[in-house]
């Protein structure tokens, strides 16, 4: 495994829209694992893969210690409600901003083993979903911002 | 994604302190939204965030008074977010007894950009060597510029106290502003007499209003409030509705209704019998009317959207009592919303003519032998006294007429005020009209 770079707020990739992930291959199946170990050292509780500088709708959550989840051409497929609350990023370093987001979201992805499955959150995990596909569409949380702090 | 952090309460506080001051947000409400998004947040760190949030709000005037006389740069250079921590600072030294200076002092500097915090240490620290010494503007001297100082209240009101009540009365009321706590409910007495209430729920009789209930906070009664046991209703807003003195079967319409607690305490009075038409301008507030009138189980009330100003043509001489607690600018509640004290002075001369339109079309649905009730929340005698007298010498059809309410007598006019009564500032005017026009 090996710890990636976080590409920073600036950094023309991560205004890029990412392509499908068409064959899970091994280099997928390592970029997994080296996204989840660069997001748990940078202690954040998401990552997508343009943040490391891949353009591939890949994405890993850890909102509960210890629960990765891996998400490989996930997709929104419902939403419902409201929340209003901080968020920050790792390609954004030192800043958080008010955000609004569904208060419950269900996805649609492809897991390592090339399984369809859904998964459904609410609170910090629905925000995360949102999160982290909008940077597979190239979208950062301070587009979207209610305002920033500081 | 990153977590967000979560804030400390004077963090929190700051925040929203410079967001206030900037985007001129109404302070509660942007209190409420802030504190309903940190759901992580302590109940002692809410209630500080909030206390400091309020306390630095209310003692504005008297806090830059402060730091700008100490500040060792020109007042005008300090930057805005720099100042709003020396006022946080300041507040916690002055106003917050159990929080320890050097605690104050430690978190202000905390909280401070790093070119800065040498410069808040030293202001804070300064401050408290020397005893915490405040030199206020002399009285004798500067009364305005000492009111306005002392109990952080804009020149143009502070004047207008002193014209209105003499330099000792306009102090006494200040002062009283800052005394005034706790919060008054008016007892649901479809369901329980005051004293049942009090029994179950706990609470203090109010004083002059028969069907107050004073508390200290509003925990103890949350969940009678839920169940429309009783409603929050100053004690002056109470005496109001006992001055309009509405009865069982009458027709009674209260203009500029929302958010409702007077046609509540008219339609209580009536034992929900008789009709209660409740009118307020704005259409968002109607629902509120509704809901409010449901929980309490009153069923007599009927609420719209209209304009108090242009009275039903329909309508005229129909109604037994009529109640306006008109549009004001509110320089009696100063105590509940610390931050009215602040707005543009020249505002409330815009409100007169509009008062005087309420009043005037309002004095048109009462019934010969009605009452017509006129009311505000503020103490400038322009938007009180003043219009009465104005409106009575046009129409010598109504007369003064005093009321009695518990046990206490009033004339036909009357100012209850903090210092005074223990109440918010409030103005009360009750009319009958005794003839059709003025001819008898």
């Amino acid at each position: 495994m090996a710890k990636l770079q976080i590409r920073k707020v600036g950094d023309e990739v991560l205004r890029k829209v990412c392509r499908p992930v068409e064959e899970i291959t091994p280099r997928i199946l390592t970029l997994l694992d080296d996204m989840t170990e660069t997001m748990r050292a940078a202690d954040g509780c998401g990552l997508a893969a343009p943040q490391v500088g891949i353009l591939r709708r890949i994405v890993v959550i850890e909102v509960e210690q210890g629960k990765v989840i891996e998400l490989i051409n996930p997709k929104i497929i419902a939403t419902a409600g409201e929340q209003e609350g901080p968020e920050g990023c790792l390609s954004v370093p030192g800043r958080q901003g008010i955000v609004k987001r569904p208060k419950h979201v269900t996805v649609r992805a492809t897991n390592r083993h090339g399984e369809v499955f859904e998964m459904s959150g609410s609170d910090l995990l629905a925000r995360a979903f949102c999160h982290e596909l909008d940077h597979l569409d190239g979208k950062l949380y301070i587009d979207r911002a209610t305002y920033m702090e500081d | 994604m990153m977590r967000a952090e979560t804030k400390s309460p004077r963090a929190l506080a700051l925040e929203l302190l410079l967001r206030c001051e900037a985007a001129g947000q109404y302070a509660n409400l942007a209190l409420d939204s802030a504190l309903g998004r940190e759901r992580d947040m302590s109940a002692v760190d809410r209630s500080l965030c909030t206390a400091l949030f309020y306390s630095v709000i209310e003692h504005r005037i008297t806090l830059d008074y402060i730091i700008n006389g100490r500040s060792s740069i020109a007042p005008a250079a300090i930057e805005q977010r720099v100042r709003m921590i020396l006022r946080m600072g300041l507040v916690q030294l002055l106003y917050f007894d159990r929080i320890p200076d050097h605690a104050a002092i430690h978190e202000a500097v905390e909280l401070t950009p790093k070119r800065s915090k040498g410069f808040v240490n030293a202001v804070l620290r300064s401050f408290c060597r020397d005893g915490k010494r405040v030199d206020y503007p002399d009285g004798k001297a500067e009364p305005v510029r000492y009111l306005s100082v002392r109990y952080s209240v804009p020149d143009p009101l502070a004047e207008s106290f002193v014209r209105g009540y003499g330099f000792a009365r306009a102090e006494s009321i200040f002062a009283a502003f800052e005394k005034v706590g706790g919060v008054t409910v008016r007892v649901n007495t479809q369901r329980y007499t005051r004293e049942a209430f009090i029994t179950k729920f706990g609470g203090v009789a109010a004083k002059i209003a028969p069907n107050g209930v004073r508390f200290d906070d509003l925990s103890a009664v949350s969940a009678a409030l839920e169940a429309g046991d009783c409603f929050v209703q100053d004690e002056a807003s109470q005496i109001c509705v006992e001055a309009l003195g509405a009865r069982e079967h009458e027709r009674v319409l209260d203009l500029c209704a929302a958010p409702g607690s007077k046609s509540f305490g008219a339609a209580l009075c009536m034992q929900n019998t008789g009709e209660v038409k409740s009118f307020d301008l704005h259409e968002n507030k109607i629902s509120l009317i509704r809901r409010g009138a449901k929980k309490l189980g009153l069923s007599n009330i009927t609420a719209a959207a209209a304009d108090a100003r242009n009275a039903d043509p329909e309508a005229l001489g129909q109604f037994d009592r009529v109640i306006c607690d008109v549009p004001c600018s509110g320089y009696g509640v100063l105590a509940k919303k610390p931050d009215i004290r602040y707005k543009d002075f020249s505002l409330a001369v815009g409100l007169l003519p509009v008062q005087a339109a309420i009043l005037e079309s309002a004095s048109r649905l009462v019934s010969v032998g009605g009452v017509l009730v006129y009311s505000t929340c503020t103490l400038l005698p322009d938007e009180n006294e003043e219009q009465i007298n104005a409106f009575l010498s046009r129409h010598p059809e109504f007369e003064i007429e005093a009321f009695t309410v518990g046990e206490t007598a009033f004339e036909g006019m009357v100012t209850l005020a903090p210092d005074t009564h223990g109440t918010d500032g409030f103005f009360i005017a009750k009319l009958k009209r005794i003839t059709r026009n003025g001819k008898s």
